[in-house]
Parts: C-alpha cells; structure tokens; sequence
C-alpha cells in the first residue's frame, strides 16, 4: 500500500477516461492504493444541469452523485492496478441511500473503500460527504474493461 | 464455523448469497448456477465474492472468481480457504 499525495485535474485525466462534461472530480487528496481515496468535486451554481434540475432551486441530481462517486472509485482503481491499456469503466451496480440535497456552491467529498478489486472489476463502500455531513452512502461495483 | 458440518456452511452462504443479490434463493439447488437461475450479471461473482470475504475474513484470490457459479462450488473455494486459515491459527 502507498500513500498518495494530493493531485489535480492533470493527474486525474491520466487515470480517468471520463472528459469534461462529464468528469466530475476537481482534485483527489487522499489516496491509498489498494485501500480507498477520498475526491473533491467542486459544485458550482454555474453548472450546466442545474438549469434544469431545478429552475430557481438547484439540486445536484443524485444520478451525478453516484457518477461522481464511481469516477472517484475508478481513480482508486486505476492507480492500485495501474494498466497502460486504455479502460472503459462499466456501472454494475449501485446501492445508494440519499440523506440530504446536494445544493451549490458546496465542496462534495468523494469518499471510496474498495472491499474488493480484480483485473474485471471493483467493488466499493462509498459516501458523500458535504461539510462532514453524510449526503450518499451505499456500495457500488463496475466493471472494467481494457481497450484493444 | 464448523467445517465438518456442510449444512451449517451451506446455510451460511446462502444468508450471505440473498442478503448481496437482494433475491430469494430458497428454491436455488446447490448445483444450480446462481448467476444464470436469478438473471444476474457476472459482476454479480464478484459482489458475492466480496461478501464471502467479508463474512469469513478471508482473502480470495481473483483465480477463483470463475468458480462462483453454483452454492456447491462456492462452498468448495470456501472450504479452501478455510482449512488455509484455520491451519495458520
């Protein structure tokens, strides 16, 4: 198990096959291979969903809490089983309780446990944390595949 | 756990195997291949693995993933895994 100190948007790209606007981790300040990773998202007003979701009372939508989480897990995932084939990652499954709205501006914590990682895949304990409130838990699992 | 009573670690697995896939596997034989009997995905394995982990604090190697298809087998690498432990204790 390493240690990982904080790193940004650059070194998240190289992990993440995931691009703007879909990518949805700022920063990664803690991360131990093979163990868990806590990822920040910045959640601005000025985002692009919360046009919609909703007028005058912006929510993040939780489909996005779920993606974030997973985009944190694949950071985990990909840095304790580094591979220099390109992957795709897959949602499997999820099973996420919501606690509290997301509103902006906030910063999102990202938190990631792996309980198992295999060359086909990962499961994960995760949460969502927005000023030591819990706003997600639950487990998730994706599949990963390499890219000929 | 007491390895030389099969129907206890049956039941066990079982426990472990509805609480991850959220189904009813009363009518499930030990032979039949959980993954394709409950329409689930081979991701599934893994969750079930995982769990398996967890329960018996075991670690499994990723080799044996492709045996979580039936109870029987997954009782078979459990047992494995088991007998490694309790011989290390």
């Amino acid at each position: 198990m390493t240690a990982m100190t904080k790193f940004f948007k650059d070194e998240i790209l190289k992990h993440l096959p995931h691009r703007p606007p879909f990518l949805f981790i700022d920063e990664v300040d803690h991360l131990v291979t093979g163990q868990d990773i806590r990822a920040i998202k910045n959640v601005r007003v000025e985002e692009e969903y919360f046009k919609g979701h909703f007028p005058s009372n912006p929510i993040m939508p939780g489909v996005l809490i779920i993606e974030a989480l997973a985009q944190a897990s694949c950071v985990l995932y990909a840095v304790s089983l580094p591979s220099d084939a390109i992957r795709s990652y897959y949602l499997s499954s999820s099973k996420i309780r919501f606690l509290k709205p997301v509103m902006p501006p906030c910063r999102l914590e990202l938190h990631s446990v792996s309980t198992k990682m295999v060359s086909q895949g990962g499961v994960f304990k995760v949460k969502a944390v927005v000023s030591n409130d819990t706003v997600a838990e639950g487990e998730m699992t994706f599949a990963c595949q390499t890219q000929k | 756990m007491n390895l030389d009573n099969p129907k206890e670690l049956e039941t066990e697995i079982r426990k472990v195997v509805e609480v991850t896939i959220e189904k009813d596997i009363n009518a499930l034989s030990l032979d039949d291949n959980v993954l394709q009997k409950m329409g689930l995905d081979s991701m599934t394995a893994l969750e079930i693995m995982a769990a398996m982990e967890e329960r018996f604090k075991i670690r499994i190697q990723e080799q044996d993933l492709p045996k979580i298809t039936s109870l029987r087998s997954v009782m078979e690498v459990l047992v494995r895994y088991l007998k490694k432990k309790e011989a290390k204790t």
